[in-house]
């Protein structure tokens, strides 16, 4: 770590020599990542598809008169492209069929959308926010709160994760979208926390710091002003892979029906039961993790490409 | 080595009394309580019901009834007095003076005996509520060795496709095969692996036909489970499923470790030796290499009993995993509590079965 940060300095300076003006890290990092067409084309298919599901699924809705509710037990598992007379009589177009009771596949993979990418991005936000808090907090001050956060941790850590999600869903009354954010983010901190402790155990150290230190800066400030800033990549990176990691979490949650419950729709409750439309309509099979698949891949192609443009030791 | 075997047993110890206190404080959070499943009858009249929960202790302290649920009943009176009511003497010794005659084994004692459970830590997970009331371990033991069976066999694949795929990504490294498999790493692990599950048994057992689509036995009838070559086919698709997201891990970390290994100076040695470059690549580097994946067999432990639930709801597999997911879903608290603590018993016994592998196979760690 130190070596890497010194390669940095050195090319720091070298840079304030060739242009006169010095460049930060996220700056390098931006100028990188700008260049890395894969990125790129990864995060243009998360805005696309958040977009999709946020603004562009009630105007779909109108604009095919389909709707995510609506049934028709007369036109299940409606084949690709078909088309079906609405009881107002409309005409509708189910561009990706329909499911088992006759509503719109695409309208509800929107929906669905909706709530599977706010799940995941939320419960992250909760995580990390926690976990980078947690992490801060304990590597700096060390001592009995780290101790206790260590055996906390070692405790969840080794219930599979899986099963920790089992016991909490058990638990729980009732799973909503709101009560998933919250269970997959207060349990979803440990890996964040372990990586932003063992950062700032290192940062800690450093002469900047200390130097903090001795002219009389309050920890606090220390820890948001000299710190928080030095962990602003490995929180990027993290945030974009803890999103897909939950976005998994909430889907296989919601397959195995302890998650998002029917009639709300879920990319990972659409597909529970899915073995009965194999003989009927396998895009209800299909499309639902095909979503899944692409949006985690995407958000760790992002968190990989992140990780390559935030690398100091990286050629320009 | 013994004294460091001893040391990380003794470290886990608090770990797993984190385990309990964690699981327990949660069902005991849960709404209605632990015993709700066991009183939902309406027509059950208040004072039974009443009666029922204070048989069952549920107005006690929660810690009395965590300390009655993890050490068990058998050596002490937890109801003194003998009224139904539990009061909280939970640490009563045997031949204590119930009655206050001054005498500590007359008859008057002998009426309240002591509870006849066993705690979990000897393994009473006391009684399902769903299954007319059986006891949880002889569940958990007509289901173990289907998760066994699969695990191992997810295991094995995983280490058997992933450690050869690693070594030659990394001596051809930058090549197209090193490329190739990067890629499709990320994109196993991207995969929900539910989905994989369905895909592959809408392929392969709808489609084709080539494999069944689900369960573990063809012959589900007779009950008995016949040798495992008899039902190798059931046996192929969720091994891989499962093994999917082993052999991506194992593959990049054992790139990872093969080429922290062929930067070492005895490589080059063993180059300039002459020795053919099959025998540098294998002798002198994959066995180097191999030494860190020792430590991978904790996290490996977790990670398949996590998808174990997933993959045998998937494939209708008789094994933990799925009856936990099943108990879930009915509430059956003994249940859960009994698979969350095998599951987390067994991660750390992986973690401690990995380090000791790792101190035995590298001594320096030994002497941290």
């Amino acid at each position: 770590m130190a070596a890497q940060t010194q390669a940095t300095v050195a090319k720091l300076k070298v840079q304030d020599r060739s242009t006169g003006v010095g460049q930060s890290l996220t700056r390098l990092a931006l100028r990188r990542l700008r260049r890395d067409n894969l990125t790129l084309i990864a995060l243009f298919i998360v805005i696309l598809l958040a977009f999709m599901s946020f603004i562009g699924a009630p105007i779909i809705d109108n604009v095919l008169n389909v709707s995510m509710t609506d049934t028709h037990l007369d036109r299940t598992f409606a084949p690709l492209f078909s088309t079906g007379v609405n009881r107002d009589g409309t005409v509708s177009t189910n561009v990706l069929g329909t499911d088992d009771l006759g509503r719109d596949h695409f309208s509800r993979l929107l929906y669905a959308g909706r709530i599977s990418l706010s799940v995941g991005f939320c419960a992250a936000m909760i995580a990390l926010g926690i976990g980078v808090a947690l992490g801060i907090t304990t590597g700096y001050y060390g001592g009995i709160v780290d101790d206790i956060t260590n055996w906390i941790i070692a405790t969840l850590t080794s219930i599979p994760a899986l099963f920790l999600l089992l016991i909490v869903a058990a638990v729980l009354p009732s799973a909503g979208p709101v009560t998933l954010i919250l269970v997959l983010g207060f349990l979803g901190w440990t890996g964040t926390t372990r990586l932003v402790r063992g950062e700032t155990l290192a940062l800690r150290e450093r002469e900047y710091v200390i130097s903090a230190r001795a002219v009389g800066a309050s920890p606090g400030r220390i820890m948001f002003t000299h710190i928080l800033p030095n962990l602003f990549s490995i929180i990027v990176i993290t945030l974009a892979i803890d999103i897909g990691g939950l976005i998994l979490a909430e889907a296989a949650l919601s397959y195995l029906g302890l998650g998002i419950k029917p009639p709300d729709a879920s990319w990972g409750n659409m597909l529970t039961g899915a073995q009965g439309f194999f003989n009927k309509g396998i895009h209800l099979v299909i499309f639902p993790g095909l979503l899944i698949f692409i949006t985690v891949l995407c958000l760790y192609l992002i968190g990989d490409g992140l990780r390559d443009a935030f690398d100091p030791t990286a050629k320009n | 080595m013994i004294k460091y075997t001893l040391r990380r047993l003794i470290q886990a110890i608090p770990t797993l009394f984190g385990v309990t206190i964690f699981s327990y404080m949660l069902m005991a959070l849960s709404p209605g309580g632990p015993t709700a499943a066991l009183s939902v009858d309406p027509r059950l009249p208040p004072s039974v019901r009443e009666r029922a929960e204070r048989l069952a202790g549920v107005n006690d302290p929660i810690y009395v009834q965590y300390l009655r649920w993890l050490a068990g009943t058998d050596w002490m009176r937890w109801d003194s007095d003998g009224d139904g009511i539990s009061d909280g003497a939970f640490l009563m010794p045997l031949g204590f003076d119930a009655n206050s005659d001054g005498d500590y084994d007359d008859e008057r004692d002998e009426i309240y005996p002591p509870g006849n459970s066993y705690g979990i830590i000897r393994g009473d997970f006391g009684r399902s509520f769903n299954t007319g009331g059986r006891t949880v371990s002889s569940l958990i033991g007509e289901r173990i060795s289907a998760t066994l069976e699969l695990g191992i066999s997810a295991l094995i694949t995983g280490l058997v496709i992933g450690i050869p795929i690693g070594i030659y990504a990394a001596v051809r490294k930058g090549g197209l095969f090193d490329n190739a498999t990067r890629i499709l790493a990320v994109v196993f692990n991207a995969i929900p692996i539910f989905w994989l599950a369905l895909i592959l048994i809408l392929i392969f057992g709808a489609r084709l036909g080539w494999l069944p689509m689900a369960g573990r036995t063809p012959r589900v009838l007779t009950g008995g489970i016949p040798p495992i070559y008899e039902r190798i086919e059931y046996l192929i698709l969720p091994t891989f499923v499962l093994a999917t997201g082993a052999i991506a891990i194992y593959s990049r970390y054992m790139r990872a470790s093969m080429l922290d290994v062929i930067s070492q100076d005895y490589m080059r040695t063993a180059q300039s030796k002459g020795l053919s470059s099959r025998k540098v690549w294998f002798q002198h580097g994959a066995r180097n290499a191999l030494i860190p994946m020792a430590t991978f067999l904790g996290p490996a432990i977790t990670s398949l009993l996590s998808g174990a639930a997933i993959t045998e709801t998937v494939f209708a597999w008789p094994g933990l995993g799925r009856f936990g997911v099943g108990a879930v879903i009915g509430r059956d608290y003994p249940v859960i509590m009994a698979v969350v603590i095998i599951g987390s018993l067994a991660t750390l016994f992986g973690y401690i079965l990995s380090d000791i592998l790792y101190a035995l196979i590298d001594p320096r760690i030994r002497f941290d």
